[in-house]
């Protein structure tokens, strides 16, 4: 379904020239995969190549079917336009009807008054469930998963999932998180990132057992926290 | 028991008056229904053992161990016949060993146990708890099954079935209906098919238009403010040195398509220079490029500047201060191809702020310089011939000038070349194209 072909790529990443991949030659053929590697930073970066959000340096990236957005991610979901002109876009975008798509996300989230005011004044969970319902409305052969799979025990996680699980049979995953369950839950193989080389093992459990998923080190909230509490916890507090 | 036992029994039983015969078994049975059930009192557990020690010899620990261990068979043989649950039978069993240990623990402390009313301590505090272990025991086997179902499905490839209450699973109904109606007519195509470009941009231009319209509306208004400063202050510098006339063009019209073009071309090359660069949240969506952003801002602001200069030709001609355009069609297409080189202008800057963020801190001074020799304010025949070259070097100098040729009936440049000017502005998008090429590939999604 993607196809990378002599893909070599070299971003700025956190102030350098990072080599993100090196002459890498892979098909991913459908499938659920889990994307793990000794570092989760670059993620984002490797997800950008493989969604063909941006062109590598060098090679290609072909896709075989319709690629989603990476869902989960604030991505385009930010600015002064409200949630509907968002709507209108992706609509345009994908071919699809504008009103069928406003009712099918406004019927799924939580707060569907929210649709009408600017994305920038939303709150978090506004964002990722817009993000995630938004995704259903175009037919992707392959979805893109950076973050959390809805987990909390709500009305939108229940539907969407729903309806994600019965949309996801017979297409393929890509999902990049830090909740290993979540991974081990909905993947069956690894999408391993190491030394700017992508490959493919059919053993997941050996492959999260090898790369632990963390916590992206350049998230807010992420190692820092912890390393904070863990230090609270060493001296006894 | 022996005889002595049975008898001391009878008599105590005697005593009292409303004794009727057989109901002290009541007190020793276990009531399976209560005894499996996580929210019940420890003490349909504890009344039955305490009632069958006060029956049974108890003075030594062998003879009470004796009584623990009939009603832990009994136990295990009521989970037998009642087939209960495993995580409430083992529930049982704890509660039981927890009662056996505070009862022992009090009656080798000497406390007076078969007295009315009797109950250890801490049997009420440490069966919350045993309770609230139970119940997470309970919560994780849940989580554990809901693991291993989601895990099967992902194996075989088949739809989790998710829980849902009856409101939610009507929704559900209307909600799948819907997916499956927008998927229907939403047939498998490639991202990069011919066509999908251009209707992006389209998108993207509406997008942009509902930002502005969403945003403020005053900056609509604000921007015929600008142009209307420029060409006040051309038109005043004109009208000081008491000039009515500039080889056949009045002042006014002229300093207002010298004002509203160039802050136009302006405004193009920074918009889309910027978007180009910071618009970075957009690119999110596939197919969405810089190159697109950068081009949906500069057709915005040459829709917006086209809109102003409708807006300030008709005022200005009904208050009879401005002459209406002899060519439209070319004045507008010099406009529109003022336009593009301002496009141009601004992906090039773009790109080379892509690489050295920095550089759009210059890029006013190079505008300002650029606006210097670009006919804004005087047109190259008003110089003498040996300054000409220094304003004709220009291509956007020609292009002003042939956009007020298009305008004015009694003006036509003699030293503009169109051939020079859309050389230019194709050089110029091939320069822009080329550094955005290279560009392309740092400009990440954000």
């Amino acid at each position: 379904m993607i196809h990378l072909n002599g893909v070599t790529d070299e971003p700025y990443a956190f102030g350098v020239r990072q080599p993100l991949l090196a002459d890498v030659d892979l098909d991913i053929p459908a499938g659920r995969y889990a994307l793990l590697s000794p570092t989760p930073e670059l993620h984002r970066q490797v997800i950008d190549v493989l969604c063909g959000l941006r062109p590598p340096r060098q090679g290609f990236v072909r896709h075989d079917g319709s690629v989603s957005w990476a869902i989960g991610r604030q991505g385009f979901i930010r600015g002064k336009a409200n949630g509907l002109s968002m709507i209108q876009l992706v609509c345009e975008r994908y071919e699809l009807d504008a009103q069928a798509t406003v009712e099918l996300v406004a019927d799924l989230v939580s707060d569907p008054q929210s649709l009408a005011r600017p994305m920038e004044h939303w709150p978090l969970y506004v964002r990722q469930e817009f993000s995630f319902a938004l995704a259903l409305a175009p037919a992707f052969d392959v979805y893109v998963i950076e973050g959390t799979i809805p987990f909390e025990p709500c009305r939108f996680t229940r539907l969407w999932l729903a309806l994600f699980e019965e949309r996801l049979v017979g297409r393929t995953l890509v999902f990049s998180s830090y909740r290993q369950n979540q991974l081990a839950d909905y993947c069956l193989k690894g999408l391993v990132y190491e030394r700017s080389a992508l490959r493919i093992e059919d053993d997941l459990d050996r492959c999260i057992g090898k790369f632990p998923p963390r916590r992206s080190r350049d998230e807010p909230g992420g190692a820092g926290e912890e390393s904070f509490g863990s230090d609270f916890t060493e001296v006894g507090i | 028991m022996s005889n002595e036992d049975r008898i001391r029994g009878w008599r105590a039983r005697r005593q009292d008056r409303n004794y009727a015969v057989g109901a002290g078994v009541g007190a020793w049975r276990l009531d399976p229904a209560a005894l499996f059930d996580a929210d019940s009192t420890p003490a349909v557990l504890f009344k039955p053992l305490l009632a069958r020690l006060q029956g049974e010899p108890h003075d030594s620990v062998a003879a009470r161990r004796a009584v623990y261990d009939a009603i832990q068979s009994e136990l295990d043989e009521a989970v037998a016949r009642h087939g209960a649950d495993e995580e409430i039978a083992d529930f049982s069993r704890r509660r039981l060993r927890l009662i056996v240990r505070l009862l022992e623990h009090d009656i080798r402390a000497g406390a007076a146990v078969f007295e009315p009313g009797y109950m250890p301590a801490k049997l009420a505090e440490e069966d919350r708890r045993l309770g609230a272990a139970h119940e997470r025991r309970v919560q994780r086997r849940r989580l554990d099954e809901a693991q291993h179902a989601r895990r099967h499905a992902s194996r075989n490839d088949i739809a989790l079935q998710i829980e849902l209450s009856g409101d939610e699973a009507a929704d559900l109904a209307v909600l799948r209906d819907r997916m499956r109606a927008l998927h229907a007519g939403h047939p498998p195509r490639h991202d990069d098919e011919g066509g999908a470009g251009l209707r992006t941009l389209f998108a993207l231009f509406v997008y942009q238009l509902r930002v502005m319209h969403g945003e403020s509306r005053f900056a609509l208004v604000w921007a015929l403010v600008g142009p209307v400063v420029l060409l006040t202050l051309i038109s005043s510098l004109y009208f000081i040195l008491g000039t009515r006339y500039i080889m056949g063009m009045d002042v006014l019209t002229f300093s207002l398509l010298g004002a509203t073009t160039w802050i136009m071309f302006r405004q193009i090359v920074f918009r889309s220079s910027t978007a180009y660069v910071s618009a970075r949240g957009l690119l999110n969506l596939p197919g969405v490029t810089p190159l697109m952003c950068a081009a949906a801002q500069s057709l915005l602001y040459v829709s917006v500047y086209l809109a102003v200069f409708g807006v300030l030709i008709v005022a200005g001609n009904a208050l009879d201060l401005v002459t209406l355009p002899d060519s439209v069609a070319g004045f507008v297409l010099y406009v529109v191809l003022m336009a593009a080189c301002g496009a141009a202008v601004g992906v090039l800057f773009g790109a080379i702020a892509t690489g050295w963020r920095f550089f759009l801190r210059v890029t006013p001074i190079i505008e300002r310089f650029l606006q210097l020799f670009s006919s804004v304010f005087l047109v190259s025949e008003q110089l003498p011939g040996q300054f000409r070259p220094w304003v004709l070097w220009s291509p956007f100098a020609h292009g002003m000038q042939l956009l007020r040729s298009a305008y004015f009936d009694g003006y036509a440049s003699q030293d503009a070349s169109l051939s020079y000017f859309l050389v230019a502005l194709v050089f110029l998008a091939v320069v822009a194209l080329a550094a955005e090429r290279l560009a392309r590939s740092h400009v990440q999604p954000m």
